[in-house]
């Protein structure tokens, strides 16, 4: 069980990351793609910063912000009666954030790859914008929402720097399988981490063997 | 009775048109490129907004900037036929025609339409299996089904090769009068205005610069003494003094002698729509038992 357990965790930790990035990633995604917002521009660099900031970095300021000494820290403390950081539910909010552009980014190239004039066209026919969305624009993008949904939960179970910097090593509640394998190096257990860092090898490998199937079946079937 | 009066400024480009839509009647919005044809129909449409000015339609309005009024495209009542024509891709013919019908009956009348188009036996096909002609009809039908009171078509046969244009202008100008409704479309084809319209807008630079039938636009007033034909070039024979083009009207093939310097001056080439203008000083008309009448 307790070889099992970094990994349940980061299945866990994935899952919920993947659902809360699908759910709030996908308005936001529409919104950026259509937006005529001027500071748009300013936005996206926000949204991009992950792909170039060091893991530390990021994780630093999420520490940072999340501590007993920051306002969301004492914010959460005050209605949870316990800590953000080094907790589960604080490597969440960093998993989201440093999940971001994976999501986003596949999510609002595809809203944006949808011919202007079917939207128009679906208006033009008396729906509603929201009916538009389900019924035309989500099924036209569903290649680049099911990339980007199996892209985050595959690079959130591979993080490591901002996981380690916001949650610790607290078996059970922040130990996920990255972390296991960098804990076990440190003790020389080397079999182990080999079995954990096979295993994440594994299973990286078939997401994004998925992805690019997904990818060609799509593009196959739809063009 | 449709009314536009609208302004609208992008780029350098300012558009300022005024026109009315005669009721249950076919118009066109003729013009070169870049008149501003096509935003006049995407602010009747509202999907776009003018600057400034006011859109109604039967009585309704539909944009009115002094009173901030901007009812959105699908509250107008307006069946919308796009260049490319814009089916959705991932849905069959079926469900692109049912796509803007409410109610239980909607699927008897998708059928109906579907066979009205000639297209019975096609309702599961995906867009990308149908032809130019094909898609055309089924869009038209999409727009057609929620029995709108104003159709905008937006150049909708540019999209098709020659021969399949001439074909469909028929049938399209069919299928709008069965349905006897408001139609507005754009177009820079001379012939399409002359196969098609009753009423012609003539719009250059942003302006409207004429209106009135196809004949009050485009025919001479004296008709008597002069001869005016729209046809398309279908072959050009040059040297280097004269040419002789063959031109094409409805079904019919002449050819005319023109000085080949006015060729190259005109850059013509065949597909070309021209009108052909000849003048007779002494017309007699006289009566041949058996054949009509001919001059």
């Amino acid at each position: 069980m307790d070889f099992a357990a970094p990994f349940l965790l980061t299945l866990k930790l994935s899952t919920i990351t993947t659902l809360l990035l699908f759910i709030l990633g996908i308005p936001f995604s529409y919104w950026l793609a259509f937006s005529r917002f001027r500071g748009k521009f300013f936005v996206e660099s926000v949204v991009a910063l992950p792909l170039v900031l060091p893991p530390t970095v990021l994780g630093f300021y999420l520490l940072m912000s999340m501590g007993g000494n920051s306002f969301i820290g004492r914010w959460y403390e005050g209605i949870f009666n316990k800590t953000l950081a080094f907790s589960f539910q604080g490597l969440i909010v960093g998993s989201f954030i440093y999940n971001l552009p994976f999501a986003i980014r596949p999510f609002q190239s595809a809203f944006a790859g949808v011919d202007k004039r079917v939207i128009e066209a679906s208006w033009s026919l008396g729906r509603s914008k929201l009916y538009t969305f389900f019924f035309v624009v989500f099924p036209l993008s569903r290649q680049g929402i099911i990339t980007g949904c199996m892209l985050s939960f595959a690079h959130c179970v591979g993080e490591f720097g901002v996981v380690l910097m916001i949650g610790g090593n607290i078996p059970g509640i922040t130990r996920v399988a990255s972390v296991a394998i960098y804990d076990e190096v440190q003790t020389l257990n080397y079999g182990t981490a080999n079995i954990y860092a096979s295993i994440l090898l594994a299973f990286s490998f078939v997401i994004l063997a998925v992805v690019y199937f997904i990818n060609r079946r799509f593009s196959v079937r739809l063009f | 009775m449709l009314n536009i009066c609208v302004k609208k400024t992008w780029n350098e480009f300012r558009l300022d048109v005024s026109f009315e839509i005669p009721h249950k009647k076919i118009t066109a919005l003729f013009g070169p490129s870049g008149s501003g044809k096509t935003t006049a129909l995407r602010i009747i449409s509202g999907l776009e907004m003018a600057d400034d000015g006011i859109v109604t339609c039967e009585e309704e309005i539909w944009f009115h900037k002094m009173k901030r009024i901007n009812m959105p495209p699908q509250q107008r009542s307006i069946g919308f036929l796009f260049q490319d024509y814009a089916l959705f891709p991932h849905m069959t013919v079926e469900r692109n025609v049912a796509y803007g019908i409410k109610g239980k009956e909607r699927l008897q009348e998708v059928k109906e339409l579907i066979l009205l188009v000639g297209l019975s036996g096609y309702e599961q096909y995906y867009p990308s299996q149908l032809s130019g002609g094909q898609k055309q009809r089924i869009a038209l039908i999409r727009a057609l089904a929620r029995k709108p009171h104003l159709l905008l078509l937006d150049e909708p046969l540019s999209a098709l090769d020659m021969e399949a244009r001439l074909r469909l202008q028929e049938d399209l100008k069919q299928i709008i009068q069965q349905f006897h409704i408001t139609t507005v479309f754009v177009t820079h084809d001379i012939t399409e205005v002359y196969k098609l319209a009753d009423y012609v807008v003539v719009l250059d630079a942003g302006n409207v610069v004429k209106q009135g039938t196809p004949e009050e636009i485009f025919m001479g007033k004296r008709l008597s003494t002069r001869i005016q034909i729209v046809g398309k070039v279908v072959d050009i024979e040059s040297d280097s003094i004269m040419a002789a083009v063959t031109v094409m009207h409805e079904d019919q093939y002449f050819k005319t002698l023109i000085d080949s310097e006015e060729i190259q001056r005109l850059n013509l080439t065949v597909g070309d729509d021209v009108v052909v203008g000849a003048k007779a000083s002494d017309v007699i008309l006289f009566k041949e038992y058996g054949s009509g009448i001919r001059s």
